[in-house]
C-alpha cells in the first residue's frame, strides 16, 4: 500500500501572461465581442508516480520542468486537472523555509502562528514553543519582533518548528541546511534523524551528489512528464549526461534575461558550478546591478558566473546569506 | 497535524476544507495577527477603532444636526440626531472597514497559498472575525448602554445582537465577493469604493430617510444595510420593544447577501491559485 499514489495526474494553469487583470477591460471586450476565454497550459502530463513508506525519493529535472509543480499536488496546494492524488499520512511542507512569518509578532507568537499554517494545531505548537526556541537558540530572543532577527536566525526559527514533530511524510524543496555552520550540522544531523526512522522523504534537489548518496529513488521529470524513474545513482548520471554544454548556456541566458527585464525589485538566480559536487551559485539583482553571492567559497576559487552550468529556480525576493561579490 | 490521512483529492475540496478544528485554529491565528499586528500589543488600541464613528458623528452633528433636527424629524431633538448618527455610523463603519481590509486579503497572502495548503476563504472570514472581535470590545457596549438608556428592557439589549449578527454576514457575503473577484481583476478597489459610497450614501446615516423623494426610496430599501441598520435603530433607540418584522427583514438581507457571495466564492475558487 502506497502512501502517495500519484495516478494518471495532468495538470493544467493558466498562465499569468494572459492575465488581463483588469475589470474594465473585460467587460469591454465582451461588450466589444472580443472577449477569449483564457487558455491553460500544461504543466504536467499524465504522471503516474507511487511512494511507499520509508522510501527517500530525490526529484531531478531541468529549471521549470515541474518539480516544484509536483511536490505542490502531493502537499494539496494544487489540485490536478485530472487524474487523482491519495496521500496517507502527515505531510510536512518544507517548502522555502520562513515563507509564513510575519515580521512584526514576536518570536513566540510566530511559532504558533507557522506552526499552525503548517498544519500543527494551536493547542499543539503552544506546548512546542520551549523546545523549538530551544533547538533554534534563540530563547532569549523569544518576545522581539521578528523582524529584528538576522535572516540566518529567520531561516533557523524556521527549521526548528518544521522539523519539531517528526512528520511522516517530509516534502523537502532544497533546503537542507541553514544558517552559520554549527546550525548546519544540527540541521543535517535533524534530517538525518528522519533519513534514518523511516520517514518516507521526498525532496527536489539539484546537488546530484546528494541526490545520489542519500536516496534510494531518482524521479527525473522533463517538460511536465516523468522521463526516469529509478535508482538515484542512474538518474543522476542520465540526468547529467543529458546536460548538453549549449544547452546549459542556453539555460543561463535565458534566466539572466530573466532576471534582467524581471519587474519586481531583485531577483536571485541560484545556479551549479560544474564542480563536481555541484556547488551553489547565487546571482542577484540589486536595482540595475547584478551581484554574485558568494554562499560557499566559490567565487573566491575563481569561479565566475560563466561557470555556472546549470541553473536552479529563479527566485524572488529571497537572498541567502553570504557575501556580495561585484 | 492534520494535513490529512487519506485524502482523495478528486474529492470536492471545500468539503475537505471544512475540518473544522482546523479551520478554527487558521482563522484564529490570522485574526489575532491581524489585530496584534494593528494595534501593536496596545490594549487600548482596539478602543482606537471607537474614535472613528464617535468623531464623524461629532462633524455631522455640526453640521447637519441643528437643519436635520428641525421638526419634524427626530421629534426635533438634537440628541435623537447625535444617537442616529452613531448607531449608522457604527454599522456603516463595521461594514466598510471590513469588506475594504477583507479585498485584498487573498491576494496579499498569495505566497502564502503558494506554499502551504490552506483553505482560501480563511484570510477574507479571518479579517471579519478580527472586525467582529473590535465591534464587541469597542462600539457593542456603547450600544448596549443606549439601548438600556432608552429602553430599560434587558430584552431590547439581546435582541440588538440580532441586527448586528446580520451585519457580519452581510459585510462576511460583500467581504468573500470583493476578495474573490480581486484576485481576477486588480482594478476592483477603484470600482468597490464607489460600491461603498453608493451604499454609504443611500443608508440614511446622517439625513432622515424621510428626506428621500417616495419614488427613489423603495429602490433604497434595496440596500441589505438599510434594513440592518432601521433594525439596530428601532431596538436601541426608539424605546418600544424589538419589532420583529424589522429584525426579520435584517436577517433575511444578511442571509441573502452571504450566500450569494458564499456561492461566488465556491464557483470562481477554482482557479484561485493560478492567479493568486
Amino acid at each position: 500500500m502506497p502512501v502517495i499514489d500519484v495516478e494518471n495526474v495532468t495538470l493544467r494553469r493558466r498562465t499569468q501572461e494572459e492575465l488581463s487583470y483588469d475589470l474594465k477591460r473585460v467587460v469591454f471586450a465582451i461588450v466589444e465581442n472580443k472577449y477569449r476565454a483564457p487558455t491553460k497550459r500544461r504543466v504536467l502530463h499524465n504522471v503516474n508516480l507511487k511512494v511507499e513508506r520509508g522510501e527517500k525519493i530525490g526529484i531531478i529535472g531541468s529549471n521549470g520542468s515541474g518539480k516544484s509543480t509536483l511536490l505542490k499536488l502531493i502537499c494539496g496546494i494544487l489540485q490536478p486537472t485530472s487524474g487523482r492524488i491519495v496521500v496517507d499520512g502527515r505531510i510536512a511542507p518544507l517548502i522555502e523555509l520562513g515563507a509564513g512569518f510575519d515580521l512584526d509578532l514576536s518570536l513566540i507568537d510566530n511559532i504558533v502562528y507557522y506552526g499552525v499554517l503548517l498544519g500543527f494545531t494551536r493547542s499543539e505548537m503552544k506546548s512546542r514553543i520551549d523546545s523549538v526556541l530551544e533547538f533554534a537558540e534563540l530563547y532569549d530572543h523569544r518576545n522581539e519582533p521578528f523582524k529584528s532577527l538576522s535572516s540566518g536566525m529567520m531561516a533557523r526559527l524556521g527549521f526548528a518548528i518544521a522539523t519539531d514533530i517528526r512528520p511522516e511524510i517530509l516534502i523537502l524543496d532544497e533546503v537542507l541546511s541553514v544558517g552559520d555552520e554549527s546550525f548546519r550540522r544540527k540541521c543535517t544531523e535533524r534530517i538525518q534523524r528522519f533519513w534514518d526512522a523511516h520517514s518516507t522523504i521526498i525532496v527536489v534537489s539539484h546537488d546530484l551528489a546528494f541526490i545520489r548518496n542519500s536516496c534510494d529513488r531518482a524521479i527525473w521529470i522533463e517538460k511536465g512528464e516523468i522521463v526516469f524513474d529509478g535508482p538515484a545513482a542512474e538518474g543522476a548520471a542520465k540526468y547529467l549526461a543529458s546536460l548538453g554544454k549549449e544547452n546549459r548556456a542556453r539555460e543561463r541566458d535565458a534566466l539572466i534575461e530573466r532576471a534582467r527585464t524581471h519587474p519586481r525589485g531583485e531577483l536571485v538566480v541560484r545556479g551549479l558550478t560544474d564542480d563536481p559536487e555541484g556547488h551553489k551559485m547565487y546571482l542577484i539583482r540589486d536595482g540595475r546591478k547584478f551581484w554574485i553571492l558568494d554562499t560557499e567559497p566559490y567565487v573566491r576559487a575563481g569561479y565566475t558566473w560563466s561557470d555556472v552550468v546549470h541553473i536552479d529556480e529563479a527566485i524572488i525576493g529571497a537572498i541567502p546569506e553570504g557575501e556580495l561579490v561585484g | 497535524m492534520n494535513l490529512t490521512a487519506r485524502r482523495a483529492i478528486d474529492f470536492p475540496r471545500f468539503i475537505a476544507d471544512l475540518r473544522l478544528p482546523r479551520y478554527i485554529d487558521l482563522v484564529t491565528i490570522v485574526a489575532s495577527r491581524t489585530l496584534k499586528t494593528r494595534y501593536r500589543g496596545s490594549v487600548l488600541g482596539v478602543y482606537w477603532s471607537l474614535s472613528l464613528p464617535l468623531i464623524m458623528t461629532a462633524v455631522y452633528s455640526l453640521i447637519f444636526g441643528t437643519a436635520f433636527s428641525a421638526n419634524p424629524y427626530y421629534h426635533g431633538s438634537i440628541t435623537n440626531y447625535i444617537l442616529a448618527c452613531f448607531t449608522g455610523l457604527v454599522v456603516i463603519n463595521f461594514f466598510s472597514a471590513t469588506t475594504t481590509q477583507a479585498l485584498t486579503s487573498i491576494v496579499g497572502s498569495g505566497s502564502l497559498l503558494n506554499k502551504i495548503r490552506i483553505p482560501v476563504s480563511v484570510f477574507p472570514i479571518s479579517i471579519v472575525c478580527a472586525n467582529i472581535f473590535q465591534l464587541l470590545v469597542g462600539a457593542l457596549p456603547v450600544l448596549i448602554i443606549v439601548t438600556l438608556v432608552t429602553s430599560h428592557s434587558p430584552i431590547n439589549a439581546i435582541a440588538l445582537l440580532i441586527p448586528l449578527f446580520s451585519l457580519i454576514m452581510v459585510s462576511t457575503g460583500f467581504s468573500l465577493l470583493a476578495s474573490g473577484l480581486f484576485v481576477y481583476f486588480r482594478d476592483v478597489p477603484h470600482l468597490y469604493e464607489v460600491v461603498v459610497f453608493i451604499l454609504w450614501i443611500t443608508s440614511p446615516i446622517f439625513y432622515p430617510p424621510d428626506v428621500v423623494p417616495s419614488v427613489i426610496r423603495p429602490y433604497i430599501e434595496l440596500n441589505p444595510i438599510v434594513a440592518v441598520m432601521n433594525s439596530v435603530r428601532q431596538i436601541s433607540l426608539s424605546g418600544a420593544f424589538p419589532n420583529l418584522h424589522m429584525m426579520l427583514l435584517a436577517v433575511v438581507s444578511g442571509i441573502i447577501v452571504l450566500v450569494v457571495g458564499a456561492l461566488f466564492f465556491l464557483t470562481i475558487k477554482a482557479d484561485f491559485m493560478d492567479l493568486v
